[in-house]
């Protein structure tokens, strides 16, 4: 009897430990989250398209690592929100080297790891100056991802003739040009509308001065009012677009036209204007204008068809300056350490990820590493340009609105807006004005208390 | 006599019919008497865990959500009728050219009254954001781009009052409200897929764009946190289930005993049967209350969709007549380069016959408030989901009480019936 009724308790211990059990399982949930790390890029469309093809998709295959892109146009801002709240991203691509700077002499921003310290060894050593950020420390703050080459006017089809090829024909477009609008010109791109303006002034600038005078203009040293040099930049750019008349559209149409739609009127049956000033960028941007043919494989005899457009140099005053260029580039810093993003870092500037990069058709993507040689580039357009990046002749200047504080940036480029809807001489000196007195406001001491590296050509 | 003697007579006559043969009745009694006692052990205190979890679940669905996606509607509808009461400044006789440097703004009190409801209704969606980190991240550019559009209006309105300026005054204008809603091709769509890990912020889209793609991130985490609420509820449905096979147990039971025992209903066995049976009931009110939730949330998405759509049929005329302005002046550019982003601009033309009328209402200064009457119907709309809510969450304990004594009671009725029969046994056992 004792050992039925221990036998039968024993069953009911049983019993109940079971349904303890399966209680326990209905009320765990398991939860084990993945390395993960975020990124913020100013790209969108096909350029954030081909970043996640060449670069996001390969890294989660090979590491398993997830990565969260998030793209914004309005990347400074969101970035000063995150990091003011203390919830900066792991990475994130500016194109300020002095928003790099101010970061890093923030102490927001970490040294590039030593890995990619070292990989950043095989890049051109020209760019390198624009990531070390801390006046007197030779570290690199961040890493260019990829580049641009900006002192570029492109043409369409039917008017490589009419380009301008010394400096004087540049000068005397708009005067020359009668009835015709030589020039496309988009300005409008909210909310930093003005930018391409401002592009156009500094190769005007970079082109008819030295460069050296070029660096003390972008670095606040000289005088927007006073300066001989800096009114000289500005009236030139106005008698190249003729005082609007020279552009396709007139001054309204370049401040109603965007920066990415300007090109649209080279490639039309009878076109409105014969050249465009656009970076590298531009064959992606003339992707989708109706005439446009970027550089292709023939879908029948799968022979490499070259573009239907072009490009020249930006003319220079003194034959000297025609070495030098204006260029940009992305550069893709550090925020919050952790392994993720150190790896994921490292595997964005490693030779084989940038190779797969550039050689997307039409990416607009140039590396700096200079193990991809040009020949690696898919088209005789892109294999130009990377030529050019590679030269050591060459010298490179830092777009100089990319320089300076984001005050003056957002000065200059409303100023660009001000002057083509009015560009006559009593206009240029009130908005020369205004400049100076953003720039006195922008430099202050008290703007922020940041020593800033003095930017120069490379 | 006692009913124990009466329960050994019955054995024994119970016994009469198989003399010879030892009984097996004791073992498969006590047997069944622990597996009924542990089954009922585990239904009930399942039934308590699930109960507990799935009425959390359906207290935590409706505290979520209610706003957040409401707020992003509010800041659409007022962001939407600030642009076209802003793209009025074009309209001729709206905004004239005044030489004068005393001009008073075109903009009006409306216009400012809009942008303060967005940007409030910015900041409470801030505050209830359900999507997490991108969620903030997307509130955080629609904020900077408002910041970013009201100057440049104010820049445009500034320029409007300069008669030198007016070009500049379009060129801002069209900036700002290319920065309001142009639909850059692609971008939203891309947004649109669920399985795209990247999250466009922006783009190259606009902050109506945005805002959209905002309201489908939160919706979609609040679905999927609906949803994960919901599977808490599959154990419900299985506890339901195991009771009611339990209570078929405790029938078949009862009637094997009976026959066995040649007795009638065993009173403590059926009492067990009708609480088990009582405790499934109990459980079931999980699904009354979820109903409840279910039908206010049905009424509040179908207020929240229609948010604003009076408002973003008017900016779609606005969008026209402004057009007319911008290409008046420039019918070339209309052609080649603007033609891609007017493409994008101007989603909808369903309603641009009605343009001019509207710039005659600009232009006399009688354009109704829309947003005002939106938001009298999200406020009725928010009331019914209130008493929704309301009807959901009203539990005062009883059911889990009642779940409760049942597991407790159940188990001890059980034991005492068989026990007793079990007991008949104790001196065939010698």
């Amino acid at each position: 009897m004792n050992s039925k009724k221990t036998k039968l308790w024993r069953r009911c211990a049983i019993g109940l430990a079971a349904g303890v059990l399966v209680a326990g399982l209905v009320t765990a949930y398991p939860n084990s989250p993945a390395a993960s790390v975020t990124i913020l890029v100013p790209w969108s469309g096909p350029e954030l398209d081909d970043f996640e093809n060449a670069v996001v998709t390969p890294f989660h295959d090979l590491t398993g690592i997830s990565v969260d892109v998030e793209s914004t146009r309005a990347l400074d801002e969101v970035l000063a929100a995150d990091t003011q709240r203390g919830d900066a991203p792991g990475l994130a691509v500016i194109q300020s080297p002095r928003l790099l700077a101010y970061y890093a002499n923030r102490g927001m921003v970490q040294p590039v790891p030593t890995a990619v310290a070292e990989d950043l060894k095989g890049d051109d050593p020209r760019w390198l100056p624009w990531l070390q950020s801390i006046p007197g420390k030779q570290a690199e703050y961040g890493a260019f991802v990829k580049v641009d080459l900006n002192s570029l006017l492109w043409h369409g089809p039917d008017t490589p003739a009419a380009l301008p090829t010394d400096w004087q024909d540049l000068l005397d477009l708009g005067t020359a040009a009668g009835q015709a609008t030589p020039v496309c010109l988009g300005l409008a791109s909210p909310p930093v509308s003005g930018w391409p303006g401002t592009n156009w002034i500094d190769d005007v600038f970079l082109h008819e001065f030295p460069s050296s005078q070029y660096t003390a203009w972008a670095n606040g040293e000289l005088n927007w009012d006073t300066s001989a040099d800096v009114r000289q930049a500005w009236s030139d750019w106005g008698r190249i677009l003729g005082g609007g008349e020279a552009v396709f559209g007139g001054s309204a149409g370049a401040l109603l036209t965007s920066d990415g739609d300007a090109g649209s009127g080279m490639f039309t049956s009878k076109p409105g204007c014969e050249f465009d000033h656009e970076s590298s960028y531009a064959p992606a941007a003339y992707i989708g204008d109706k005439g446009a043919e970027p550089a292709h494989k023939d879908a029948g005899t799968g022979t490499q068809v070259p573009a239907n457009f072009g490009f020249v140099p930006f003319p220079a005053k003194v034959s000297s300056d025609a070495d030098v260029w204006e260029t940009s580039g992305d550069i893709a810093a550090m925020f919050t350490a952790t392994p993720a993003a150190e790896q994921f870092l490292e595997f964005m500037v490693e030779p084989t990820t940038q190779l797969r990069w550039i050689q997307i058709p039409n990416s607009g993507a140039y590396s700096l590493d200079r193990s991809i040689e040009p020949g690696y580039y898919p088209d005789t357009l892109s294999r130009s340009i990377a030529a050019t990046l590679q030269n050591p002749a060459y010298t490179f200047c830092f777009d100089a609105a990319d320089l300076m504080p984001s005050d003056m940036q957002s000065a200059f480029y409303q100023a660009v807006l001000e002057y083509v809807n009015d560009p006559g001489s009593g206009n240029l000196t009130s908005i020369l004005a205004s400049l100076e007195a953003a720039q006195e406001r922008a430099y202050s001491k008290t703007a922020d208390s940041v020593t800033y590296p003095v930017f120069s050509c490379h | 006599v006692s009913a124990a003697t009466a329960d050994a007579e019955g054995i024994d006559a119970a016994a009469e019919t198989t003399p010879l043969e030892p009984s097996n009745t004791p073992a498969l009694l006590s047997r069944l008497l622990a597996a009924l006692v542990a089954a009922t052990l585990l239904v009930g205190i399942g039934g308590i865990v699930t109960y507990t979890k799935a009425r959390a679940a359906i207290s935590h669905v409706s505290t979520l959500g209610e706003p957040v996606v409401v707020e992003i509607g509010a800041a659409r509808a007022a962001l939407a009728d600030a642009d076209r009461l802003a793209l009025t400044l074009a309209v001729p006789g709206r905004a004239a050219p005044n030489a004068g440097s005393n001009a008073l703004s075109g903009l009006g009190t409306q216009y400012q009254n809009d942008i303060a409801v967005a940007e409030q209704s910015l900041d409470q969606a801030t505050v209830d954001n359900v999507a997490g980190p991108q969620g903030t991240q997307l509130l955080q550019t629609i904020e900077g781009l408002v910041v970013s559009y009201n100057a440049i209006v104010e820049q445009a309105d500034t320029a409007y009052q300069d008669s030198s300026k007016t070009t500049l005054g379009l060129a801002a204008l069209w900036d700002a409200s290319t920065l309001m809603q142009s639909e850059s091709a692609g971008t939203l769509a891309e947004l649109r897929k669920p399985h795209v890990s990247s999250t466009d912020l922006g783009g190259a889209a606009s902050v109506l764009t945005d805002l959209d793609a905002l309201r489908i991130e939160e919706q979609t985490a609040l679905d999927q946190q609906r949803a994960s609420a919901w599977n808490a509820q599959w154990p419900v449905a299985a506890l339901i289930a195991a009771a009611l096979i339990l209570a078929a147990a405790l029938i078949c039971t009862q009637i094997q005993v009976s026959r066995r025992f040649r007795r009638g209903w065993n009173i403590r066995l059926l009492a067990a049967t009708l609480l088990v049976l009582l405790l499934a009931a109990a459980t079931a009110q999980v699904f009354s209350f979820r109903e409840d939730l279910s039908a206010g949330l049905r009424t509040y998405t179908t207020v929240s969709a229609d948010y604003g759509a009076e408002t973003d049929a008017l900016r779609v005329e606005s969008q026209f007549s402004f057009e007319s302005q911008l290409c008046s002046g420039a019918a070339e550019l209309c052609t080649v380069t603007l033609a891609s982003a007017l493409g994008d601009y101007t989603r909808d033309v369903s309603s641009q016959a009605d343009y001019a009328a509207l710039n005659q209402a600009a232009a006399s200064g009688t354009l109704p408030d829309l947003v005002a009457e939106d938001q009298q119907e999200v406020a009725d709309g928010r009331e019914a989901y209130a008493a929704d809510v309301q009807s959901a969450n009203a539990d005062d304990g009883l059911w889990l009480a009642v779940i409760a004594l049942s597991t407790a009671l159940a188990p001890i009725l059980i034991s005492w019936a068989l026990w007793s029969r079990l007991q008949e046994y104790r001196y065939r056992t010698r």
